[in-house]
């Protein structure tokens, strides 16, 4: 059982609560999209499962991934139940505790979210993907207005930007974020197809902590990523 | 009566006319809403089959699947949209994502090689172009084949294929064939070779410097020496001046100097600043004003009062685009007193 403050647990609920949501009817009728659909549930669950302290389920649902790609369509039903285990496993889920603590216990993980803005819904896959794979929660915006607005919500780790953002674009967000006292020192990546010197100058002079090319290796974003968080 | 019963068969004829055209309106509407709703179809059975590769591919891309689960979901039927898919992620990715692209796509390219010889010249580009991008190593001999294609297009996605790959071996194969591209923009084409970097300097000195090529082609290796600024470069233009008569060329050996050249090319720069042709004045006024420590005021003053307006316009361009600021204030202030 995860050692996590009870807000934390509180949001892993709900979190399962929503895949429990989307299972349900999957395991009752199964279709075409099964595979795609389980696929996915399984991969957030593996990734979610490890960032917030269920070493099991995480395992169990890494399994369920790797089993359904390998043993389509004449195997769903094994996988289905192995579906099912999950969520037997997450529907006891940790009780609430109603007053939540005064602090942080030192000793607390972090949560790291990432807010990201992109309108390439490939890219925005690739990214998502690889960032949940490894814990992280991704925000993402398509327009940069939005981008803007998000950014005071959201208790942002790491922002990403594309630079060719609809709205706003995004050296304008970078520079208006850095204006901010809530933004002035939050680590800000551009990640764009501009590949001009003077554009990473641009970049660096308005206060980009990284500049990252596009066509792009997510498994350098990420170590990029974890250079900017100290997540090394 | 006669003329009665001959207004009854021409009305008829016209009621006839009428229904026949609504006839056909009829079924070229029926015809348009089906062809839609297959068209729908098709979009939709695409989407799905999408729905079941991109987690795979996914998953594939960070290392938690091995590439081998993504054949098995491949129809023999579906393989040349398969490559088009894996030709979206290709654009988007770099590094080790990459590769495993390009092994992901390899089994099915064999099929695709075979449109290189298809007799419509938009297929074969479009195979060139993503054999090109996904099978480089595997059919590096058939894209540099395809240099030498009766059709300029597919010419050129050949070219652009050798020169992206960052290997100056197979960029110089273009090299020998830049006559073709005669009609494209020598810009573009000086663009591909310069991004492959500093290794194409030498192979591009030599074509410079070759004077029985034609003048185009040696125009797109002056222009991919500029990008490079490739300084060795630019004392061979500098050299090269006094006996070039092309202008284009002419104007292409300034831009090379002016971007690349030193203080010791400038007497071999300045006798083209009295030059009868505008861009060449033009361009040979920049490169003085660049190199010139002592550019006088008087010279500024020469370059305003030009007959042709666009000298003192193509100066400033040229000054601005290297980032001469102070340059560019004199003149404008000179222009504002005048």
């Amino acid at each position: 059982m995860s050692e996590l403050p009870a807000e934390l647990l509180a949001e892993f609920r709900l979190a399962a609560s929503r895949a429990l949501a989307e299972l349900r009817p999957l395991v009752a009728s199964p279709n075409d999209g099964s595979i795609a659909a389980l696929t996915r549930i399984a991969h957030q669950l593996k990734g979610s499962g490890g960032s917030y302290g269920f070493g099991a389920l995480s395992k169990s649902a890494g399994l369920v991934e790797k089993s359904l790609a390998k043993e389509l369509p004449s195997r769903l039903a094994r996988m289905v139940a192995e579906l099912e285990a999950i969520v037997g496993d997450l529907e006891p889920g940790p009780a609430p505790v109603a007053p939540p603590p005064p602090a942080p216990a030192p000793t607390a993980p972090v949560q790291r979210s990432i807010l990201f803005g992109e309108d390439d819904p490939l890219i925005v896959a690739l990214v998502k993907d690889r960032l949940e794979r490894e814990g992280y929660v991704v925000e993402h915006r398509v327009n940069g207005n939005d981008v803007l607005a998000a950014a005071d919500e959201i208790s942002a780790t790491l922002i990403i930007l594309d630079a060719k953002l609809p709205g706003l674009d995004g050296f304008d967000i970078l520079a208006r974020l850095r204006q901010t006292e809530r933004h002035a020192r939050t680590p800000i990546m551009l990640l764009t197809a501009l590949t001009g010197p003077q554009d990473a100058v641009r970049a660096f002079e308005l206060g980009a902590n990284d500049y990252v090319r596009k066509p792009f290796s997510p498994a350098e974003l990420l170590a990029r990523i974890k250079n900017l968080t100290h997540d090394r | 009566m006669i003329d009665d019963l001959g207004r009854d068969r021409v009305f008829l004829g016209l009621a006839l006319g009428i229904l026949a055209l609504i006839f056909m309106a009829i079924a070229l509407i029926g015809t348009a809403v089906r062809f839609r709703i297959r068209n729908n179809e098709t979009s939709r059975a695409w989407a799905r089959r999408e729905q079941g590769w991109d987690p795979l591919i996914l998953a594939v891309l960070s290392g938690s699947q091995p590439d081998e689960v993504i054949h098995g979901l491949v129809a023999p039927a579906d393989r040349f949209y398969f490559i088009e898919y894996l030709m979206r992620y290709a654009r988007r990715l770099d590094g080790p994502e990459r590769s495993l692209i390009e092994k992901l796509a390899a089994p099915y390219l064999g099929a695709l090689v075979q449109r290189i010889a298809n007799r419509d010249e938009s297929f074969r580009a479009r195979a060139i172009r993503t054999i090109g991008t996904l099978g480089q190593e595997q059919y590096r001999a058939e894209i540099v084949a395809a240099l030498d294609d009766s059709s300029d297009l597919v010419a050129m996605a050949a070219a652009r294929s050798l020169t992206q790959s960052g290997s100056p071996e197979l960029a110089t194969a273009v090299l020998g064939k830049l006559a073709r591209f005669r009609q494209w923009r020598p810009s573009l084409i000086a663009s591909m070779l310069a991004r492959v970097g500093p290794a194409m300097a030498e192979p591009l000195r030599a074509l410079m410097a070759d004077l029985s090529a034609e003048a185009a082609v040696r125009v797109i290796a002056v222009e991919a020496l500029a990008e490079l600024s490739d300084p060795l470069a630019a004392d061979e233009a500098a050299r090269l001046l006094a006996g070039a008569t092309d202008r284009n060329l002419v104007v292409a050996l300034l831009g090379l100097v002016f971007v690349a050249g030193r203080a010791e090319h400038l007497p071999l720069v300045r006798p083209l600043v009295g030059s009868a042709d505008a861009p060449v004045r033009a361009r040979a006024f920049a490169t003085v004003a660049r190199l010139d420590p002592a550019f006088s005021a008087a010279q500024i003053a020469e370059v305003l009062q030009d007959e042709s307006p666009w000298v003192p316009i193509r100066v400033v361009e040229a000054l601005e685009s290297v980032g001469a600021r102070r340059l560019v204030d004199d003149i404008n202030a000179a222009a504002r007193r005048a």
